[in-house]
């Protein structure tokens, strides 16, 4: 079942990317209930996508159980082409339209500006999940994940205003979000974090290792976090 | 906080007011060695940092931030952090250009050689070691262009080669090899600081040893040509 659950909090990186925390309650069928993700961007981490079970009632925790997760990203070739196609039909529509009258020209502008913006890390990743349960009920489910998108960060900008002294002083600090990403959080939590996620590429000599130009740009980062050797501690969140 | 973060969009979000005391720190970092200390003219620059000590409870400011310094209302600098400590508000630091620095000499005495060798990889070969102390005398004024007064420290540094003798007006503080001198300068106005200071200069020279020099004698060879 398709399950659209709602983005409760977003916690922000000041050097791009985030952590998504989306809340649902479920009605659940005795036995195997499967359920599908909607709107989870490919620039979403796979490895640290988790799920958490919130049980209505405490009786239901042996009731209940969380049988697996299932996440998978886009193949990146096939969104590419799909992008490309997207771009050249957005030219399209600019290049033969007949007539642009104010109400037209701004949907026009809008499905165009929307897909020249389009990029790997606004496609649909997969994120799917089975619960398995002895009785028909209720459960409240978490869902957690990381995006490594670098569109999507926070800086703050501070106004400092001198008095007539030159010796004191009034600040007024202002948290700006920069969302470049395609997707819109409505109504959410934030949290703000001092974090940088890594960029650089390493030089490595396993056979595993994928080159860095394979990799879609906003997941990069994610790619070469587990090849890290310095630490690198999220500083504080401030709320 | 609660908002709504919409997609290709940027969104601005109040975070918190307080009062602070400003403190703005300009210095000049003074430094020679055994050849600049001898430069007819130096042009130094006066680096300008901003310390505001907030109110209330210290806050996570990301490095490089931007800061904006408005005065009766209007915008005057733009800058950005470059540190917090509790709750310090550290900027970046500015060259600021309003204050002039103009660092002559003004005399050199030359002092008198003193040869040493020492030993080259050479056996037949020494090194001359030729060491004099010169004393040199180098005025720094520096003009404050802005209008109004300023506090200003000026730091000079002795090095290896050059040394701090004395100085008009005396440091405020002498921490070795730092002497500060803490400067007030009215708007548009000058001060000036006479620093007299030592410098080794130094000079090796690579000689082959006396002993080791050949007289050339003249080849008889052209004589016996003559003679023929």
């Amino acid at each position: 079942m398709l399950i659209d659950p709602k983005v409760t909090k977003l916690s922000i990186f000041n050097g791009g990317g985030g952590i998504v925390e989306r809340e649902i309650k479920l009605s659940l069928n005795q036995g195997t209930n499967e359920f599908e993700i909607a709107a989870i961007p490919a620039s979403f981490d796979p490895n640290s996508a988790d799920i958490k079970l919130e049980y209505v009632s405490p009786g239901d925790k042996d009731l209940i159980t969380l049988q697996q997760t299932i996440v998978s990203l886009p193949d990146v070739n096939t969104s590419q082409q799909i992008i490309d196609r997207e771009k050249s039909a957005a030219t399209n529509i600019i290049t033969y339209s007949i007539d642009f009258t104010r109400e037209l020209r701004e949907k026009v502008s809008e499905i165009c500006e929307a897909s020249s913006y389009r990029t790997y890390a606004d496609m649909k990743g997969t994120f799917n999940f089975i619960i398995n349960s002895k009785i028909n009920g209720e459960v409240i489910v978490k869902i957690l994940y990381f995006i490594a998108d670098l569109r999507i960060k926070w800086e703050t900008t501070l106004q400092v205003n001198i008095n007539d002294d030159g010796k004191s002083a009034e600040i007024e600090a202002y948290l700006v979000v920069d969302n470049q990403t395609g997707f819109s959080y409505e109504d959410v939590e934030l949290g703000f974090a001092i974090f940088e996620l890594p960029r650089d590429t390493f030089e490595t000599t396993g056979a595993d290792f994928v080159p860095a130009a394979n990799i879609p740009v906003e997941q990069q980062a994610f790619a070469e976090l587990s090849k890290q050797k310095r630490t690198q501690r999220m500083r504080n969140i401030m709320l | 906080m609660k908002a709504n973060i919409p997609t290709r969009n940027k969104i601005k979000l109040n975070w918190f007011k307080s009062k602070a005391n400003l403190d703005i720190e300009r210095n000049i970092n003074v430094q020679y060695d055994a050849t600049s200390v001898s430069y007819n003219k130096h042009n130094w620059e006066v680096s300008v940092k901003y310390v505001l000590v907030k109110q209330g409870d210290p806050k996570e400011i990301p490095v490089n931030s931007p800061m904006t310094l408005y005065k009766g209302g209007l915008p005057f600098l733009f800058l950005s952090t470059a540190g917090i400590i509790g709750n310090k508000i550290i900027s970046e630091e500015l060259i600021d250009d309003d204050i002039k620095i103009d660092d002559d000499i003004v005399q050199v005495i030359e002092g008198e050689e003193k040869v040493t060798y020492e030993d080259a990889s050479d056996p037949k070969q020494h090194i001359e070691v030729r060491t004099r102390f010169d004393k040199i005398s180098r005025r720094i004024t520096i003009e404050n262009k802005l209008d109004n007064e300023i506090d200003l420290v000026l730091d000079f540094k002795q090095t290896k080669d050059v040394t701090f003798v004395k100085s008009t007006p005396e440091p405020s503080t002498i921490e070795e090899p730092d002497y500060k001198f803490e400067i007030k300068i009215p708007s548009e106005e000058k001060s000036r600081i006479t620093l007299e200071l030592q410098a080794k200069i130094v000079k090796r020279v690579t000689k082959i040893k006396p002993e080791f020099i050949r007289i050339e004698k003249v080849k008889p060879d052209f004589i016996k040509k003559e003679g023929q």
